[in-house]
């Protein structure tokens, strides 16, 4: 930056700007500035000054223009110190050499064009500007006349799979000459993808694998293979998705709509979705290539304005493949693409695993564009089972492919950016990365979703992923182990450049009051010039500030001064280093801890973990009755001292220790507002508007509480820091892809907003200028609560919005008088009211464009009693189903709902329900409940909204679902947590034993048992038996479904029963012998010890022995295998179905009667709880013993249906499961021949 | 105050090669749960306690299968157990690495020790020579009840 004129030169004591270059003269040019013009004046040099290219001695700039001094080009911009924080004046660089740097990714890409283009074909890898890491051309379609055969085979694959007869079909295929003189170089992709499709075809058919594939597709899949450099032959990521699609109009965009497969195996909607979704979305990442040149080209150039907009093609396409491309893998059945996570699992999922051993695998860490991105932001760590596999499969890449990853690692933006330390690019570079690998982004969300599927997946059978294996029962929660691998290595591709944190400056606010006293807060915070990109809609997170009061208290209940040192745990630290001012930090002072701790209300979580610690019966009773949310720390730390524990402790304690008090309280989280406002499009935001309600309430008073004073901490915070003003606040930004208006701006727009709920509606309606309508209805209590808004004033004066306001508490309305919205008389009612008299209005609105109607979005915000109550009036409004026409408006993606929660108090705890009851919800007719955290849930509209698809729900009624629901993160998400309060119908109610005790006698010895331990073990049976029946209904539930295309999904294919052979089998092994030998065995011992000292305790194992050896018994086990064989040989398919059928309806039987019988013994806890052993022993033993007779009654009753299928137990033996790759059966990997 | 000022002096204790009848009459008369140890010179080698005593009783998995497998089985053999043990030697119950404190040692030292590694009783013994016990008991009659 330079002050005008200034001199422009080689001469450093003669010139203001020194241009290092023997073609410039010492006294070059001048700038100045004359009259308010910007006029550059040559000095008589030798070599000239050019404007555009033309000589000038002295000529006005104007924007835009480029001026040149020897090799210098100079570029200029005024800087407004009033207008723009966006230029860092210490990073202003006027002069930089002529010509673009070019860097070495940029020479790879070029190289590879041009190389493409000359040889004719991409077989060295796709690699261009145009089409990122897909093939320039479009696949081919066709093969030359010569490869007729195998061009005929494409349409033929979903019938051939349909009867099991692909293999038979392959067999008598001609085999075609795959050498070059046969087949030229650019045929080579269309004949790998096809060979190997086939060849995968051939070995998957079947779950048995067969012996070895035919001459007709090893041979030339191996010429194939070979010319393309894989030694192996191996379907690769270039075969099942880069080359794999077909556009129906050629002429048309690469995008879902327009695609089709090139060789479809099964063409079902899973697999169509599934891989050309995972086309689009490398298409989609096509800019990020360009991209990703021009930001290292601008670190090179020392260009912050170009890096900055090069970072802005990235955020916007990982945002928009994260947030728009893949959710089209939508697991809703309503949704434009369904797929079904069953078929899914029973079809796509494993078709990729290797042929061969130790060939690569086409999982998703095989994607270019993961490690063109990985080398782009520096991960350098890939120790993890995922990273040492995805190094592995990057191995295997073409050959430009390679060389690009290597090239990107050679300039470091995030050094330029940590080194500039300019904010608005560092904002913009923790945006990039967060939208990479933040649990909303797209790692996240990968791995979200990734969970969702292999835990369906494995439960119907699926043991092994497209990268790795892993093996186990059913109760062993494999797809644990597979999450926790992802959770890794993400974890290795997070650089050390600070938390995705935006520091925001309060502006004063106002507040508006009731005269309740509720008051709701309209504050701004100034984000100028940190690069803040969002979207109308979004969320911002505040990490809230105790107030000095409350931190007082708590320091003297720690018996604290105040200013002790206290060390910081791991989790402490990330959560400070989000602090202004603190950025690395291991040690506070104690009262500062506290200002960022969570001191109010005490969490479930923590007031357990005291309960623990203190051993302070008072405060065991507290939680006992659920009523820690009644309690801030001082007050329960003043309890825990007067039970005799010393609170110092807490802060005494090293860091390690479970007392440490960074181990027992956690901090501060970021709390979620929504954004009121919204900025230009594509432009960063300078101001964030919240709308913050005051929470305030006083406790209750009851045996385990009394009644006091209490406020909401970030409410109040905000409330303060809006007075203050200037202030300085940690932000977060949350975005919100559920919750976007239309893309389409002609749409209508209805939105429904209680209290503070306007919020995002204030944004939204600032950003819908185009002409699509808008309305608004806003349910508050009374007029001194309606606060004016002058945007929503201009909207409705330009006849963009129409706001209709519900008063709850009193007898008002609004109306437009043409310039402002007023109060005037009217009548007390709420906002569902309005729907409701509104309803053939609405209905138009409402229905779907394909209905005559105008297809608007529909926005809910507000708390859960809002939106339930909103919901439930629209379901009114609807002629016919109203349920339905909400779950495909979900579907649609036309409903979005913001909730929050609004805490007013204990909630009134509402019913109380049992085990028994909830254990019985997990049917079409009883029911769908689930439990999360003590709470129970009505899930039987939700699991039809539920965007992870219904089979997840349903994988968890009838159960306890708290650690599936936490392990997805759903907890620690306040928007989807805040959802759960729509559903809740009450409470788990907890039994009574005191401190009842037995003695038991196991393999371990003989112990001392609690009766409460007791009733665990039979809890933990029966959620086990309600977790088999979730998962053998979808597995079973797989015969209704389209498996391949063009099939009557009545219809039991051989395909479909070849599934239900394995999927009984599965059930007899994996299920079945697991739940009796080990379960069911431990809960028989444990209930002896507590109520017959008389029966012998090997009397189980006696009568399961005798039980098994029963030629029932062995009928059963052993015809599974003869049952497959004739299936194959395919000679007498209806003898096969019969039993088929046989199978589903006996298994789920099974469960239902094992479940029944292990209810009464539930049954006989909740009656009499602590004397239930005095009372009801006997029912205990004898619900143990049905449970057992049961399964004898299983084997005899089918033994029965087999012997009159005409099968017998002679010769046969039951198969033996290999320890293999996983789908029992499909047998380990064929060796690779010579 | 030093672990002497408070010590129980004579404690109960017993010699290696005494049968188990000897040691559990030893703990009902003298009402301690530990005994202190002397080998045949009377030199201090280790301690007993009433829980491995009991313990040793109990009958395992295999026990109680072989003698019937019931509940009842499995307390009737605990009682039969205790008959056939008391004849034993005392020898392999014996613990022989026991903490130990001085009589000149700080008696919060002593406590310390009891504390974090969960001693009721803690032997005195200078050069090899028991002089005494520290309880717990002992502790609180000193510091607590008489100070």
């Amino acid at each position: 930056m330079c002050a005008l004129p200034a001199t422009l030169g080689r001469d450093s004591g003669a010139a203001a700007v020194v241009l290092d270059d023997g073609t410039v003269s010492r006294r070059h040019a001048r700038l100045e500035i004359a009259g308010d013009r910007l006029v550059l004046t040559d000095l008589g040099s030798s070599n000239g000054t050019y404007v555009n290219d033309t000589r000038v001695t002295r000529q006005v700039l104007v924007p835009g223009d480029r001026m040149r001094i020897g090799r210098f080009e100079l570029t200029w911009t005024f800087l407004d110190p009033e207008a723009t924080a966006l230029v860092d004046p210490d990073q202003m660089t006027v002069l930089r050499p002529v010509g673009p740097p070019r860097v070495a990714a940029r020479r790879v890409v070029e190289a590879a064009e041009a190389h493409n283009l000359r040889v004719g074909h991409e077989i060295d890898g796709f690699l261009s500007l145009a089409h990122g890491f897909l093939p320039v051309e479009p696949p081919l379609q066709a093969f030359p006349e010569s490869h007729r055969a195998w061009d005929e085979m494409t349409d033929r694959l979903p019938e051939l799979f349909r009867r099991l007869s692909l293999r038979r079909a392959f067999d008598a295929m001609p085999v075609l000459d795959a050498r070059p003189a046969a087949l030229p170089d650019r045929y080579l992709l269309r004949a790998s993808t096809l060979l190997g499709v086939f060849a995968h075809a051939y070995q998957y058919m079947a779950i048995d694998p067969p012996a070895a594939l035919p001459e007709s597709l090893l041979r030339p899949w191996t010429t194939v293979s070979r010319r393309l450099g894989k030694e192996i032959p191996a379907v690769s990521y270039i075969d099942l998705f880069f080359y794999n699609w077909r556009l129906r109009d050629p002429a048309g965009p690469r995008a879902l709509d327009n695609m089709d497969l090139l060789v479809p195996t099964w063409n079902n909607s899973a697999e169509r979705v599934f891989y050309l979704v995972t086309t689009e979305f490398a298409m989609a990442l096509t800019p990020v290539l360009g991209a990703m040149l021009d930001a290292q080209e601008a670190v090179v150039a020392d260009d912050p304005a170009a890096l900055e907009s090069a970072l802005l093609v990235i955020l916007d396409r990982l945002r928009h493949v994260t947030q728009a491309v893949y959710p089209q893998i939508d697991p809703n059945p309503r949704a434009r693409h369904p797929l079904d996570q069953v078929l899914w699992a029973k079809t796509v999922g494993t078709a990729g695993v290797p042929i061969f051993d130790g060939a690569p695998s086409p999982s998703g860490t095989a994607q270019p564009q993961i490690h063109a991105l990985d080398a782009f932001l520096e991960r350098r760590d890939y120790g993890s089972v995922v990273g040492r596999q995805s190094t592995y499969l990057s191995g295997f890449f073409p050959r430009h492919w390679q060389e690009l990853v290597a090239a990107l690692r050679e300039v470091s933006v995030r050094q330029y950016v940590e080194d500039t330390r300019n904010k608005t690019l560092r904002g913009i570079y923790n945006a990039v990365l967060d939208a990479y690998v933040g649990d909303r982004g797209w790692m996240g969300l990968h791995r979200v979703k990734t969970y969702g599927f292999l835990e369906v997946a494995f439960k119907v059978g699926r043991q092994v992923t497209t990268g790795a294996r892993f093996t186990g029962l059913f109760k062993d929660r494999t797809w644990d182990k597979v999450d926790d691998q992802l959770a890794i290595a993400r974890d290795e591709r997070r650089p050390p450049v600070g938390p995705p944190v935006v520091f925001g400056t309060a502006r004063r606010g106002r507040v508006v009051s009731g005269e309740s006293g509720a008051w709701t807060c309209h504050l701004e915070l100034d984000v100028t010039g940190q690069g803040v990109h969002h979207l109308p809609g979004d969320r911002v997170g505040v990490l809230a500030e105790n107030d000095d009061e409350l931190v007082r208290r708590t320091v003297a209940a720690l018996q604290a001064t105040g200013d002790e040192l206290v060390r910081l745990t791991p989790e402490w630290r990330a959560a400070v280093a989000c602090r202004a001012g603190y950025d690395e930090v291991d040690v506070l002072p104690l009262r500062t801890l506290l200002r960022f701790a969570r001191l109010r209300p005490i969490g479930r979580e923590v007031a357990k973990r005291l309960v623990r610690l203190t051993a302070v019966g008072s405060w065991q009773r507290v939680v006992d009755a659920r009523m820690e949310d009644q309690w801030e720390l001082w007050d329960v730390l003043n309890l825990l001292y007067a039970g005799g524990y010393d609170v110092t402790r807490l802060w005494k304690a090293d860091p390690r220790e479970d007392d440490a008090f960074c181990a027992v309280i956690p901090p501060e989280p970021f709390r979620l507002y929504s954004i009121a406002s919204a900025p230009p499009p594509g432009e960063p935001a300078t101001t964030l508007k919240l709308v913050v309600a005051g929470l305030g309430y006083t406790s209750a008073g009851t045996p385990w509480s009394y009644p006091r004073e209490r406020h909401g901490t970030a409410s109040h915070f905000l409330r303060r820091a809006s007075v203050e003003g200037r202030r300085r606040l940690s932000l977060q930004i949350v975005p919100t892809p559920r919750f976007r208006l239309p893309a389409d701006p002609a749409r209508p727009v209805v939105m429904f907003a209680a209290g503070s709920g306007i919020a995002p509606f204030l944004g939204f309606v600032a950003a819908r200028t185009g002409p699509g309508e808008n309305r608004l209805y806003l349910g508050i209590r009374t007029p001194e609560e309606f606060a004016e808004h002058t945007d929503l004033d201009a909207a409705a004066a330009a006849g963009r919005l129409r706001l209709s306001v519900a008063f709850s508490r009193a007898d008002a309305a609004i109306a437009f008088d043409g310039r402002r919205h007023v109060v005037q008389a009217g009548q007390r009612r709420r906002v569902d009211d309005v729907v409701r008299a509104e309803a053939e209005a609405l209905w138009e609105l409402l229905r779907s464009t394909d209905d005559g109607g105008r297809g608007a979005y529909v926005y809910v915000c507000g708390s859960a009693r809002f939106a339930v109550s909103v919901l439930q009036a629209l379901t009114d409004v609807v002629p016919g189903d109203g349920r339905e026409f909400l779950r495909r408006l979900v579907a649609e993606g036309r409903l979005g709902q913001d909730v929050f929660t609004t805490y007013l108090g204990h909630a009134q705890q509402g019913p109380r329900f049992e085990v028994s009851d909830l254990a019985r919800r997990n049917t079409a007719d009883a029911g769908y409940w689930m439990a999360i955290g003590g709470a129970v849930f009505d899930v039987g509209e939700f699991l039809h909204l539920h965007i992870g698809g219904p089979h997840i729900i349903r994988n968890h009624v009838g159960l306890d679902a708290t650690a599936a629901y936490r392990k997805v993160l759903h907890h620690a998400h306040a928007e989807i947590d805040a959802e759960l309060a729509m559903y809740q119908i009450g409470h788990l109610r907890r039994l009574r034993f005191g401190a009842r005790w037995g003695v038991v006698l196991t393999e371990g010895g003989l112990r001392a048992l609690p009766l409460e331990e007791l009733f665990r073990t039979w809890v933990r049976f029966v959620y086990l038996l309600v977790g088999m029946e979730n998962a053998l209904a979808a597995d079973y539930g797989f015969t209704a479904s389209v498996t391949t295309s063009g099939e009557d999904p009545g219809e039991l294919t051989p395909f479909k029963a070849q599934y239900v052979l394995e999927a009984h089998r599965r059930f007899l092994v994996s299920y079945l012998d697991g739940l009796v030998r080990e379960d069911l065995r431990t809960l028989w011992q444990l209930t002896v010890g507590f109520c017959d000292p008389h029966l012998d305790i090997r009397s189980f194992d006696t009568d399961l022995a005798a039980m098994s050896a029963r030629p029932d018994v062995g009928l059963v086990r052993h015809s599974v295998s003869a049952v497959k064989e004739l299936l194959l040989a395919g000679d007498d398919f209806r003898r096969v179905a019969g039993l088929c059928r046989v199978y589903a309806h006996v298994d789920v039987r099974l469960l239902r009667d094992l479940k029944t019988a292990v209810l009464e013994g539930i049954r006989a806890f909740e009656i009499h709880e602590a004397d239930v052993v005095e009372q009801a022993g006997a029912t205990l033993l004898n619900a143990a013993r049905e449970a057992l007779a049961a399964v004898s009654g299983y084997y005899q009753r089918l033994a029965e249906q087999t012997r009159g299928q005409g099968f017998t137990d002679e010769g046969a033996v039951e198969e033996t499961i290999s320890d293999d790759r996983g789908l029992p059966g499909h047998g380990g990997p064929l060796p690779l021949p010579g | 105050m030093l672990v002497s000022d408070v010590m129980t002096a004579f404690p109960a204790h017993i010699r290696l090669g005494a049968t188990i009848r000897r040691a559990a009459e030893l703990v009902s008369v003298s009402e301690v749960g530990q005994l202190m140890v002397l080998d045949h010179d009377g030199r201090f080698v280790g301690s007993l306690s009433e829980e491995d005593l009991v313990r040793a009783m109990l009958p395992g998995f295999d026990d109680v299968t072989a003698a019937g497998g019931t509940l009842a089985d499995a307390f009737r053999i605990f009682l039969e157990r205790g008959r056939a043990f008391a004849d034993r030697v005392i020898d392999p119950l014996v613990v022989r690495d026991a903490v130990t404190v001085r009589s000149a040692d700080e008696l919060a030292r002593a406590a310390i020790v009891m504390i974090d590694r969960g001693i009721r009783r803690l032997p005195v013994v200078d050069d090899g020579t028991l002089v005494g016990t520290l309880s717990r008991a002992d502790l609180c009659r000193a510091v607590i009840y008489h100070s």
